[in-house]
């Protein structure tokens, strides 16, 4: 039974190759060549190829994962013109994750890339229990929380985000994780002379090793905001959180997002959540957001699908500390933040 | 008609779809800038960049692949960008920015101009291009973690170049010549060795003991020259090293014995030198160490990679050798009177160097590094990643659909964090600071006084060492104000070259003396107070003040917070910043915002070099911690609360 990424997962046994470390010399001198070997053997399983999709797909493929497989049964509309990258055009009906499959490939030929066209409804323990992260967008909550509680049984790192305009979320939860962590080292008073520890060197650091404990999407969402001991902490919540509900809940209604084709009927229906939405405290979210919230706007994409990438870099290296568990993000007003979100 | 476009909020469709947009610069940043615009609905876009592809680019810059390394970055891009939407205008130019080509006009023909460049002439003269033309600039930068993006607005904010940015690191030339103590002397003694062998030849970079060292009194200088026949001069050094090394015939064991062995040995005998420090050891070829001391299975020397691990002494002799007789060949190739060009990238050259510093770190029992470590700080190389530059990017979009929608009061300074800061943002938005009053490029009328000695400075050095490199102009015209409109110097060809060669002095500069400079391409006028001054700190030829108040001795600069990564030099660039832990660098302020509860910590700057960047004259522009205090309307708050927001929860600032 895995139970940690470090223990399940079969290293490539290979030094990194001189191929590759040209390829990916700037970054192995960020990271390091450890994280870069851990790296080249995660298998990711990414659902739906929107977007948000395509720029995780691009982060993935571009930072050297073993394999990437992108699972999407839809099929290309005209607001994938908006956002995704990967699909040529003239494609409108063809299969999104089959269409992208070219392009995303040419990015990194050292990388697997994949199609599967399965809806991830269908997706069962076993199939799930391939990969080493999955990454599910666009997804309704209780899709979510599905595919979350298959990733926790089998140790699979889960990771999930969205994006409705210029707005987006991500979250994680990467079960019990260790990593390790790069802490300065103070200096003490009356420390070595100058000669033995030169200035403009980096500052000694040592890496320590941590663990932290994730709980899984369901709790999150099962936190009631009205609760006494919950409302001191509501004031210094992003209200980018409570506005992510409320599209949530009307993906989970309507079967789609919120469209530029209805917007005005849309907006409509987005209030009318927003006022009858359980536990959903009054006054954290305006109406303006309804107006900044149809389709998947190209940098809001760009900025949540390069946070999460990011995250599944560091999980699957285990190196710095992941965030945990949510980042909301509001590209109207610059505003990127890290919320804890849990029972 | 439908288009990606539709998405956006009423305010703001229309004006996207008109914009004509600049990106200047198709590299990491740029290529997932222009993504963006065209999935965004922008119609109208012109990229330029000088660049073309590299290996080293493809694993962040995805609109190349390896079938168009060599070519151009602004063509391949468009090409690239044109798949996603072949409705959109775009027009690449394979160009360098800063080209006359480029005047005014051209960026008046923009409705913004968005950065993304990696070096701060290129960022300085595009600064004043959309000064000149009164269109706003977006400004963006990347290091590993890292990033930011601020908007520059003529009249509103500050521009690029309002507040000094910290001047390169240099190394006295002692400390390169006879007194090395970390890795990166050696490293730069190395690429000067280099030059003076292989390379441009410059005085400055001479890698002979130096008798001139301030440590040496007379006695110490005199008993040195004793040990050897003085020439007229006093100088020891009879050829030039490279003189010497085409008499020899480039011999690599030779070369070794002079540099290694009989150039430590007469270091040896300058013993002031040596009363504190641990001398030098002369190497000897045959007894060089086949391993190398102390080093275990440490995770670096698991990789098969030969970069990745460290030369033993022995080794690296070999490696000499090997390099010394291909760069040998190299230059014999080149028509008389050529030299090569030191290049990270060539791999004779980087073996070269790497072995080279290695010895003298072995000489001077420094610790050695591998070659990678060594092509980091030679090469001045930034780590990149792609999710960095993918957000930074966006966050530049972001910011030009806030001054498109007329939101200039929304526009921000941003900047990305490794970590959440103490009030949970990994992106931090700061208000944009209002223009420096005294800065020397926006200001009504500006002006700033340069140091230096008017009996030796010449006027070409002038022109090019501080008007060009210090002070980023590019084809400049300078009047002396004498009463009589004496020309000094003239951008137009061959009308003021005689006066190159001469002093300042001679040519009627004293002390006093105001130049008016002005640089046509950039629309730009300064007027330059000349001090003569005979002795400048660190034996720099000149110093550039931005205010005559500087003058006055500076307040020391605020202790640096725990873990500032002191900046490398200006040969080897680089920082130890961007290597690994991005710390956050030394003083921090903070301006508080009380109305939207915002937050800004803008920190002086490390020193962050940039791929690429030309090293510049050492300039110092009087203390930043000083100037800011006048910036800020907004009252600072307690020296308390400052110093428990600097350190490890401020936003981590590289340097633009």
């Amino acid at each position: 039974m895995k139970t940690q990424l470090g223990s399940m997962v079969t290293f490539e046994s290979g030094d990194i190759t001189e191929e590759e470390a040209a390829l990916y010399d700037r970054q192995i001198r960020l990271w390091g060549l450890d994280a870069q070997k851990r790296l080249r053997s995660a298998r990711v399983l990414l659902i739906h190829m929107g977007g948000l999709g395509a720029e995780v797909a691009k982060n993935l493929i571009l930072a050297g994962v073993k394999s990437l497989t992108m699972l999407d049964p839809n099929p290309v509309t005209s607001s994938e013109a908006s956002c995704q990258f990967f699909v040529p055009a003239g494609q409108i009906g063809a299969n999104r994750a089959e269409v992208s499959v070219e392009r995303a490939q040419r990015l990194n030929p050292m990388v697997s890339v994949t199609a599967e066209k399965t809806p991830s409804t269908e997706l069962t323990e076993e199939q799930v229990a391939r990969y080493d992260v999955l990454v599910a967008t666009g997804c309704p909550d209780s899709e979510l929380t599905r595919l979350n509680a298959l990733c926790r049984r089998r140790g699979v790192l889960f990771l999930a985000g969205d994006v409705y305009g210029f707005y987006g979320f991500m979250f994680a939860d990467l079960g019990r994780h260790e990593f390790a962590e790069e802490v300065p080292v103070l200096a003490r008073p009356g420390g070595e002379p100058a000669q033995k520890r030169p200035r403009t060197e980096q500052p000694e650091s040592r890496t320590v090793k941590r663990t932290l404990q994730f709980t899984p999407l369901e709790d999150a969402l099962g936190v009631d905001w009205n609760a006494e001991d919950r409302r001191k902490t509501l004031r210094r919540t992003s209200d980018v959180y409570f506005i992510m509900r409320v599209l949530q809940a009307f993906r989970a209604e309507e079967g789609r997002r919120p469209l530029a084709t209805s917007a005005d009927t849309d907006a409509a229906r987005l209030l009318a959540l927003r006022d009858s939405l359980k536990g959903l405290p009054t006054d954290k979210v305006g109406d303006a957001f309804t107006s900044r919230c149809l389709g998947e706007l190209s940098p809001a994409c760009a900025v949540v699908g390069g946070v999460l990438a990011q995250e599944v870099i560091k999980a699957v290296s285990q190196k710095d500390k992941p965030l945990s568990n949510f980042f909301l993000f509001d590209g109207y007003n610059s505003e990127g933040v890290v919320e804890t979100i849990a029972a | 008609m439908e288009g990606p476009a539709d998405i956006l909020p009423s305010t703001l469709k229309k004006s996207v779809v008109d914009a004509k947009l600049l990106l200047v610069g198709a590299g990491g940043i740029g290529c997932e800038v222009l993504k963006n615009l065209v999935l965004s609905g922008f119609k109208n876009i012109e990229v330029i960049d000088l660049d073309t592809i590299d290996v080293s680019n493809l694993n962040r810059q995805f609109l190349f692949q390896r079938q168009h390394v060599g070519k151009s970055k602004a063509k391949v891009a468009c090409e690239a960008a044109l798949g996603f939407n072949p409705s959109v205008t775009l027009k690449a130019h394979h160009d360098s920015v800063m080209s006359q080509e480029y005047g005014v006009n051209f960026f008046k023909g923009f409705t913004l101009v968005l950065n993304a460049l990696d070096n701060r002439a290129a960022r300085n003269h595009v600064n004043r291009m959309c000064l000149a033309a009164q269109v706003p600039l977006v400004e963006s930068g990347t290091a590993g973690y890292l990033g930011q993006v601020t908007v520059i607005k003529r009249g509103v904010t500050e521009c690029y170049e309002c507040q000094p940015k910290p001047a390169q690191k240099t190394f006295p030339g002692c400390t390169i010549r006879n007194t090395p103590s970390e890795p990166i002397h050696c490293i730069v003694w190395a690429k000067h060795l280099f030059n003076q062998l292989f390379g441009e030849a410059d005085p400055d970079e001479d890698v002979s003991p130096d008798t001139a060292d301030p440590e040496l009194t007379g006695d110490a200088a005199g008993s040195a020259a004793l040990s050897e026949p003085a020439r007229e001069d006093g100088n020891v050094e009879r050829v030039s090293t490279r003189g010497w090394a085409a008499q020899n015939d480039y011999e690599p064991r030779k070369l070794f014995r002079k540099l290694f062995n009989d150039d430590i040995r007469y270091l040896l005998t300058m013993d002031k030198l040596w009363q504190k420090r641990r001398p030098p050891t002369p190497l000897d070829w045959d007894t060089l160490p086949d391993a190398v001391a102390g080093s275990s299975s440490s995770s670096a020397s698991d990789s098969s990679l030969s970069d990745q691990r460290l030369w033993p002494p022995a080794e690296c002799a070999a490696v000499l050798e090997r390099a010394v007789g291909r760069l040998k060949e190299q230059l014999a190739a080149r028509p008389a009177g050529d030299h090569l060009v030191w290049d990270k990238d060539d791999e004779n050259g980087m073996d070269f160097v790497a072995a080279c510093a290695n010895l003298r770190a072995h000489c001077f029992g420094i610790r050695l590094n591998t070659r990678f470590t060594i092509k980091s700080m030679a090469g001045n190389i930034i780590p990149a990643i792609a999710t960095t530059n993918a957000i930074i990017a966006a966050m530049v979009v972001f910011e030009a659909f806030k001054l498109l929608e007329g939101r200039l009061d929304d526009c921000k300074t941003v900047y990305l964090n490794r970590q959440p800061n103490a009030r949970k943002r990994l992106l931090v938005p700061c208000v944009l600071e209002k223009p420096n009053p005294k800065c020397y490029v926006c200001a009504e009328k500006p002006e700033v006084t340069v140091r230096l000695d008017v009996s030796q400075m010449k006027l070409q050095a002038l022109e090019e060492r501080v008007l060009k490199a210090a002070l980023n102009m590019v084809a400049p015209d300078a009047e002396l104000l004498d009463g009589r409109g004496t020309i000094l110097i003239s951008s137009e060809e061959g009308e003021t070259a005689a006066n190159a060669p001469r002093t300042l002095a001679e040519l009627g500069v004293r002390d006093g003396a105001r130049l008016r400079c002005d640089d046509f391409l950039q629309n730009y006028e300064l007027i330059v107070n000349i001090v003569n001054s005979t002795e400048l700190p660190d034996g720099q030829e000149f110093e550039v003040v931005g205010d005559a108040s500087q003058l006055q001795p500076a307040a020391p600069a605020p202790a640096p917070a725990d873990g500032e990564a002191g900046p490398s030099s200006a040969d080897a660039g680089g920082s130890a910043a961007a290597n690994g832990s991005g710390n956050g660098a030394g003083k921090a302020t903070t301006t508080v915002d009380d109305d939207d509860d915002l937050v800004c910590l803008s920190e002086g700057e490390d020193g962050t070099g940039t791929d690429g960047e030309v090293p510049t004259a050492t300039t110092t522009v009087g203390t930043p911690a000083a100037k800011r205090p006048a910036q800020s309307d907004q009252g600072t708050p307690p020296a308390k609360k400052r110093r428990a927001l600097s350190g490890s929860e401020s936003p981590e600032v590289i340097e633009l």
